[in-house]
């Protein structure tokens, strides 16, 4: 190897100086009076903000000050505390919590500070300054959902639908497969990203163990979603406060690409986790407790992370002129882009009465309610088609679905109703047993295994059979092979049919197709039942 | 010092000022209470006397007397006396540190500490006092500090700003700029 000249070196120096101001500057300080429970009381400050980030003794630990008082502030540390003693001194930034975002970030798994914790390099390209915390847009720079968001569930997608810029909550008890369904669901956009038409996903977890977010990055790197996925995570022995930060960090990455007029969905695993970090923190700033000892302000923390979900305005000069817009994005910004929230909370025994459920059900567009029962009775996906609702999707589901799975929520609300009366035994009239027989085919048909979501044109297919009763002669228990036989029958010879549906025309032509189709491929299944009996 | 012990002093401090102010005897107070500072930052034992409760008042009173009776001003003994009966004993030296900064900004004197990494000389003291006037209008009075860890330069105070012209900060701003870790 050649030797370095020493001008050489000083040459290199130079150019990596060159812009460097070295004048000292005034800057504003304040004392540590108190430390410890990742909580700092500062004495000083005089002229510091809410929510502004402050540095500890120049070593690169940050806190965000969150009381400020009559004569001291209240700062939440966003790392370790050992370091820090009484009477050490703290500098402000002078800029409000926040994050570098860009596309680097793709791919990658980022902590609440945006920094890469997967052991790769920095995140490449330019990264813009976002705010932790900022203001929803205003109504006028919004406009209603109308752009469907597929989850690849088919008891999502045709009975409760998600729409693009909709804030949808998946509530349940302790493993009932939440978030399998929000994994599906980034799983299921990775079509639209090889279509070239991406939909960013950011998957938040929050007090969650490490190894539950290696197993997520695995399955989402095995099904080839990462390149289109940011992964924040704070996990279980994380500070509090980064882990109650952590959602407003993924709304942040999640609002770069909706302002940029692009299409995102955000996942925040879970909040019930966060409402938890963010309790610890408010007790130890000494903010009063209230109900389950939550802080009074714990329903304005949920509602205004979920409320920077939204459908940007398709105007380009009047998305321009959006409230809160962030400096280092405004040349950017783009009209048509959205912020899906699927937020996540786990309840105790099935207890939707609960402080935080209650709030966030309230707060959101619809839930998808899971049960431990359904999910041990092997419905899987365990969703309680009953009281899960999407009170605006339905504006967003595309026409063919709506036109195949319009009565099922009814048909299969209807079907649990008359299931219990069938349990007595008793004689039932030929109408209800139709009723029943076509309910429990239908549960067949919406039951999905795990990282495998369905293509819409498929679901509605399916869905089109268990519908029309064309499943009538197959046994409840074929269904499943039924379903894998129609699919790959209509892939090999129909292929006409699914690309008709998939540009969502659904004519008598394609009907009679799928009917045909069905008849089929059902006839081995129905003979196979007429020679066991 | 616990922050709540801060806001009391401080609440002390100012009491005291606007007696002294009404008195006439800023002047006079203003030694008193540099000498009952410089007394009990060095005697430690009398704190603890002050503050512990076995001992009683009586004694304390003729303790207090014995030290600063024939020294202070007879308002100041009276003060320190009113202080100890409320069981505030221990917080004599803060106050007396909080009553000198009150008065000096009552007097329109801006107190700026100065650290240096040597004994300060006259260039260094220059430089710093220019850059000092810059941050206020007001009278200056440097409080000066020796900190070898500084390695050169100098590093002004002021409330709660803070003008860092040491070599040691350059140093790590350089690094950061560099991206060192």
């Amino acid at each position: 190897m050649s030797e370095l000249k020493p001008s050489e070196i000083s040459a290199i120096l130079r150019q990596e100086m060159a812009g460097f101001d070295l004048s000292a500057r005034l800057e504003e300080t304040g004392t540590v009076l108190q430390i410890g429970d990742g909580i700092a009381r500062i004495y000083g400050l005089g002229n510091a903000w809410a929510g502004e980030m402050v540095r500890f003794n120049d070593d690169g630990l940050t806190g965000v000050i969150l009381n400020l008082e009559e004569d001291n502030a209240g700062i939440v540390l966003l790392g370790d505390s050992r370091c820090i003693r009484e009477g050490d001194i703290v500098k402000r930034s002078g800029r409000m919590a926040s994050i570098g975002v860009g596309e680097g970030m793709l791919g990658r798994v980022v902590n609440t500070l945006g920094q890469p914790i997967d052991g790769k390099a920095r995140p490449a390209g330019p990264h813009y300054e976002m705010p932790l915390e900022r203001k929803a847009p205003g109504v006028i720079f919004r406009q209603p959902v109308n752009q469907p968001l597929q989850t690849g569930i088919k008891a999502i997608d045709a009975m409760i639908p998600i729409g693009r810029g909709q804030r949808e909550l998946i509530i349940g008890d302790r493993q009932t497969g939440k978030t399998s369904i929000a994994i599906d669901t980034i799983i299921s956009q990775r079509k639209e990203y090889e279509k070239g038409q991406p939909v960013y996903c950011v998957y938040v977890s929050v007090g969650q163990k490490g190894s539950t977010v290696a197993n997520i990055v695995g399955q989402l790197e095995k099904y080839g979603a990462m390149p289109y996925t940011v992964v924040v995570a704070a996990s279980a022995s994380e500070p509090a406060a980064m882990q109650f930060f952590a959602p407003f960090a993924g709304a942040a990455i999640g609002e770069f690409f909706r302002d940029t007029g692009r299409h995102a969905l955000v996942i925040y695993d879970d909040l019930s986790k966060q409402a938890v970090s963010y309790r610890e923190v408010s007790l130890l700033l000494r903010r009063p407790p209230g109900r389950e000892a939550y802080p009074g302000d714990i329903f304005y923390l949920h509602s205004r992370l979920l409320e920077r979900a939204a459908k940007i305005i398709g105007s380009d000069h009047i998305a321009l002129e959006m409230n809160d817009v962030p400096d280092s994005i405004r040349h950017m910004i783009k009209g048509g882009g959205s912020l899906t929230a699927m937020p996540i909370v786990e309840t105790q025994a099935g207890d939707v009465s609960a402080y935080i459920p209650t709030n966030v059900i309230s707060i959101t567009d619809g839930q998808i309610f899971l049960e431990s029962g359904l999910f041990n009775a092997g419905i899987r996906p365990a969703i309680n088609v009953g009281v899960s609702v999407s009170r605006v999707g339905g504006n967003a589901q595309v026409s063919a679905m709506k036109k195949v799975a319009g009565t099922m929520k009814i048909d299969q609300a209807q079907y649990r109703e008359l299931e219990a009366f069938s349990k007595f035994g008793s004689e039932l009239d030929p109408a209800t047993q139709a009723v029943l027989d076509k309910g429990a085919r239908n549960v067949e048909i919406l039951k999905q295994p795990l990282f495998s979501p369905v293509p819409i044109e498929e679901q509605i297919s399916i869905l089109y059979c268990g519908s029309q009763g064309l499943l009538s002669n197959i046994p409840v228990d074929k269904v499943g092979a039924f379903e894998k036989e129609l699919i790959r029958y209509l892939r090999q010879s129909q292929p006409d049919v699914l690309r008709s549906l998939s540009e969502d025309s659904f004519d008598q032509k394609v009907a009679t197709a799928l009917e045909e189709a069905a008849k089929k491929v059902g006839q081995p299944f129905r003979q196979q039942t007429e020679t066991n009996h | 010092m616990q922050y709540s012990s801060l806001r009391l002093s401080k609440r002390y401090a100012r009491a005291l000022l606007s007696l002294a102010v009404e008195n006439r005897i800023l002047d006079r107070s203003y030694n008193d209470m540099k000498h009952l500072h410089e007394v009990c930052s060095t005697h430690k034992e009398l704190k603890v006397l002050l503050k512990s409760p076995v001992v009683r008042l009586s004694k304390k009173h003729r303790v207090l007397g014995q030290l600063f009776g024939k020294r202070v001003h007879p308002l100041i003994l009276r003060y320190m006396e009113i202080i100890v009966k409320k069981q505030r004993g221990h917080l004599l030296e803060g106050i007396a540190a909080e009553y000198l900064s009150a008065c000096k900004e009552y007097l329109g004197i801006e107190v700026v500490r100065l650290t240096t990494a040597l004994p300060l000389n006259e260039s260094v003291g220059l430089k710093a006092m220019e850059a000092a006037r810059k941050m206020t209008p007001k009278k200056i009075e440097f409080d000066e500090f020796v900190d070898p860890a500084i390695i050169g330069g100098f590093v002004l105070k002021m409330g709660d700003r803070l003008y860092d012209a040491s070599i040691k900060y350059s140093l790590i701003r350089v690094k950061k700029h560099l991206g060192i870790h």
